[in-house]
């Protein structure tokens, strides 16, 4: 999934957009075509968990951009930002490949699971492959119907009222990785 | 565990070949053994299998190199890796994702569920092929 929205400064959402497909999405055109009216005052960018080229080819762009304009750039942890679309307790999911998510229980640290391991006491809110979804769904878990969420750019408003910036040459990404180093 | 031995480059890149026959989206193949083992003749034989016509060298220096064919070979070598985040910087779950990925110097990552083939130099040309952990399918 790859999305781009302009916020406000009162953190109101004045355009989003959200596609499917990573590879057809057209960054640097989908930027112009927010037509930011005022200048740009902080960039935030997800710093993952997600997949390598999503996660690079997103933060590069928000990094040329704060950069060149000389403003404050601000992680915004996918999780973090999923959890931020609902206003009820929710496990935050994102995908992990071969059938895994990551997860991120309220006020805790994210973790790496099967769907099985999942527990069914919260639902859950976070994009994933479909068939993912289907299988956290037939392991008993609900996810948030997309209509009692907020939009991402909406999520994304509120984690930048209360983020921090950080130096442009130490932001972290967080790749999805399935191996472990032996090195 | 399954044991070949090979007494030529050719027949070690026919063993390849017929593991790459048999690849697909999503396989991981970790190739252990030392340097001068034989791994990229091995290497050679699998994109053969794979249904590639590219050039097939070490990528000791670009770290991975790509041979497209009947499905993307993703041709990983980690002998200059040194630091775990380095490794992370190879995007190895998306190459997975696209097709298959092969591992030389595979003893410095574990992937759950990746085949595991061990290549030992007896001599001359002869080589020991040890498949430790086979392909899931």
């Amino acid at each position: 999934m790859s999305g781009i929205a302009l916020i406000d400064e009162s953190g109101a959402v004045y355009r989003e957009e959200l596609h499917e497909s990573g590879r057809s999405f057209d960054l640097p055109g989908r930027y112009r075509a927010l037509g930011a009216a005022e200048p740009i005052s902080r960039v935030g960018v997800a710093t993952g968990p997600g997949s390598f080229t999503g996660l690079r080819v997103g933060v590069s762009f928000g990094l040329g951009l704060a950069i060149g304009l000389g403003v404050p750039i601000v992680p915004l942890p996918t999780l973090n930002l999923q959890a931020a679309r609902s206003d009820q307790d929710v496990v935050a999911v994102a995908e992990a490949g071969r059938g895994r998510v990551y997860f991120m229980r309220p006020g805790g640290q994210p973790g790496l699971a099967e769907p099985h391991e999942l527990t069914t006491d919260l639902p859950f809110v976070g994009w994933l492959r479909e068939a993912t979804r289907q299988s956290m769904v037939a392991a008993g878990l609900q996810f948030v119907p997309d209509a009692e969420l907020r939009s991402f750019g909406e999520a994304a408003a509120r984690i930048l009222a209360t983020a921090g910036e950080v130096a442009y040459g130490s932001l972290k990404l967080e790749y999805r990785q399935s191996f472990t180093s032996r090195v | 565990m399954l044991e070949q031995v090979t007494g030529s480059p050719a027949e070690t890149e026919a063993a390849g070949e017929a593991l790459g026959r048999r690849l697909r989206v999503g396989d991981v193949v970790l190739l252990q053994g030392e340097l001068g083992a034989g791994k990229t003749t091995f290497v050679r034989g699998v994109a053969r299998g794979a249904g590639s016509e590219a050039p097939v060298a070490s990528p000791t220096f670009q770290l991975v190199r790509v041979y497209p064919g009947r499905l993307q070979l993703a041709h990983v070598d980690l002998y200059r890796i040194e630091k775990s985040p380095e490794l992370a910087e190879l995007g190895l779950d998306e190459l997975a994702d696209q097709g298959a990925v092969l591992v030389e110097w595979g003893e410095r990552l574990e992937f759950g569920g990746a085949a595991v083939i061990e290549i030992e130099h007896l001599g001359g040309d002869r080589r020991m092929l040890r498949t430790r952990r086979d392909l899931r399918h």
